[in-house]
């Protein structure tokens, strides 16, 4: 049904997604627990730093993280110096994008996870004898582990759906930096409306089952609960 | 466990400042109105206020200017106001939690000896969203003891209780030093609850100590800014002399004659308790009465006789070389020619009485 290049695309986009995820996941922890239990005026600067990308169009992203990941860019040359790779139009660049293109999806809902744990329950923890690390993953991470599915899902399905940013990063290189989002707009490009069809169709799908799985989960959790 | 503090805390408003050394062993309590500093005071030796000052206990530096010893590294045990068990475990698995990380070097808790004195048997398999205040604190309290503290700190823990789930915790809380061999540190604004358990009292107020030593002395001693205005009364300290089932009584001599209390008391015949007399409980009267209802009649000397600003009189009464306080009108002292060194009686309703206790 899909053609070879529409898997490749379709592997690529996998590939991305899962990773971001799970680069996002060991940075946003940190990121948002300071976020969650900070006071002060620089805690809210950071705030909005993080939900920039919720509101700037992705061409103005990409366009941003085009010229510090380019082989003249300080990130990109370094990277170059590193590799002998350039970042930009490659799978790296892409994961790099992503990530900061998703950055909010992931930091928001781990943030409010960690601040309905609270620092009364981590005082608790400490009072007996548990240090931060081990209060973290015996006390705040089990409590904040619906945080984490939310945020895990929707940098999935974000990233799934993103367009902009990938293109003016990663380009349109089959089997190297080619999504589904930018295989899709190339088939409409060239009036091959079918396989546009089979395209979307398949990637609306997907997303419906993923995020209809994670609410059945959640309502099911909450039940449970109650 | 001995205490050397030089405290110094701000939040907003509110100043606690406290240079003082406490000697703590059995149950001290950490007494005053709200607003007092007693939780500001209880974080800060809990490890949850950095930069507040010195503490330094049996000789090891807490904190000072330069060194923090964080919570978890404090030989210390914290029962809150609000419980804080994790809704993610289990009883079982909120007092295993504890007793992975206990303390090697702390007094040895046994868990069967903690679910035995807190009579936690029948809720270890619960989720603790249902469990009940009382239940949820008695978890609490066992949670604490099992990671072996060598200090337990209690904060108002039996504030969110009805009265009597109160009187069962508070008994279980006053055994808790004998039985696990640790000092407690109690606070509370409630002369009921301390009166019944407390050795030691250290009172506090509007960021200041206002005095500490043995709560009956103490109880005596402070005044109504402290305890609270309708609070003010006296402790006795008596023992058991019998019981009478058939009207559920129970007799305790308290050296001037013998009180009548309510409630065949669990307490056996000769060991000895504690009476709380509330001063607006007390009357005075210048003979011994007949035909009253009244049961209780002690005979006593005025020695002391104290008028306030508005209606009210303190009347102190020497009932034997304990002192109970009597609240009663000026006109009354006026009227019936009261005045130091007159004898009197003291005149108590039986159903005047709090809950007694063993000390």
């Amino acid at each position: 049904m899909l053609s070879p290049s529409d898997w490749d695309a379709a592997r690529t986009t996998l590939l991305l997604a899962a990773t971001t995820v799970f680069v996002l996941i060991l940075v946003a922890t940190p990121l948002a627990w300071r976020l969650a239990f900070a006071r002060g005026r620089w805690a809210r600067v950071a705030e909005a730093v993080v939900a920039l990308p919720l509101v700037l169009p992705p061409t103005v992203m990409g366009f941003y993280l085009l010229v510090l990941l380019g082989p003249a860019g300080p990130i990109g040359s370094w990277w170059v110096k590193l590799t002998g790779d350039t970042l930009s139009f490659s799978f790296a660049g892409l994961v790099i994008a992503s990530c900061l293109h998703s950055l909010p999806f992931a930091v928001q809902p781990l943030q409010n996870a960690f601040e309905s744990v609270g620092r009364r329950r981590l005082e608790a923890a400490a009072s007996l004898r548990a240090g931060p690390l081990d209060a973290f993953f015996s006390v705040a991470l089990p409590l904040a582990l619906r945080g984490y599915v939310t945020a895990a899902v929707l940098t999935f399905a974000h990233t799934l759906g993103e367009f902009g940013v990938m293109l003016m990063v990663g380009g349109n290189i089959p089997g190297r930096t080619r999504v589904l989002s930018i295989s899709i707009f190339e088939h409409v490009e060239t009036l091959d409306y079918a396989a546009a069809h089979r395209l979307a169709a398949a990637l609306l799908i997907f997303s419906f089952v993923v995020l209809l799985s994670v609410y059945l989960a959640n309502g099911r959790y909450r039940t449970r609960v109650a | 466990m001995r205490l050397s503090l030089d405290l110094h805390a701000h939040r907003g408003r509110f100043e606690l400042r406290v240079a003082e050394e406490l000697e703590l062993e059995g149950i001290t309590s950490l007494f005053g109105p709200s607003g007092a500093g007693k939780s500001t005071l209880l974080q800060a030796l809990a490890g949850f206020l950095p930069g507040t000052g010195r503490i330094e206990a049996d000789g090891v530096v807490w904190q000072d200017g330069r060194r923090f010893l964080p919570a978890h590294r404090r030989p210390v045990g914290v029962v809150f106001q609000d419980g804080r068990l994790f809704e993610h475990l289990d009883v079982a698995g909120n007092l295993d939690f504890a007793a992975r990380r206990a303390d090697p070097r702390g007094p040895s808790v046994r868990r069967s000896e903690v679910v035995a004195a807190l009579g936690l048997a029948g809720l270890l398999e619960r989720r603790v969203d249902t469990l009940s205040g009382g239940e949820a604190q008695r978890v609490a309290i066992g949670r604490a003891l099992l990671a072996r503290p060598r200090l337990l700190l209690m904060d108002e823990p039996l504030v969110a209780l009805d009265r009597e789930r109160k009187a069962t915790i508070l008994a279980m809380i006053a055994e808790l030093p004998r039985r696990f061999g640790l000092p407690v540190l109690f606070v509370s604004h409630l002369v009921e609850e301390i009166a019944q358990i407390a050795d030691r009292l250290v009172a506090l107020r509007d960021g200041r100590t206002a005095g500490q030593g043995p709560t009956v002395a103490m109880l005596e001693r402070l005044g109504a800014d402290v305890t609270g205005h309708f609070e003010a009364g006296s402790l006795l300290e008596g023992h058991v002399t019998r019981h009478d089932e058939e009207y559920s009584l129970t007799g305790v001599d308290v050296g001037a004659g013998i009180l009548w209390t309510p409630g065949a008391m669990h307490t056996g015949v000769g060991e000895r308790v504690r009476v709380r007399l509330r001063a607006r409980d007390v009357a005075v009267s210048l003979r011994r009465l007949e035909g009253v209802s009244i049961r209780n009649q002690l005979p006593a000397s005025i020695a002391e006789i104290r008028e306030e600003p508005g209606a009210y009189a303190e009347v102190r009464l020497d009932c034997g070389g304990a002192m109970v306080r009597a609240r009663i009108t000026r006109l009354a002292v006026r009227e019936l020619g009261l005045e130091p060194g007159l004898a009197a009686y003291a005149l108590v309703k039986t159903v005047a009485f709090d809950r007694r206790l063993e000390v």
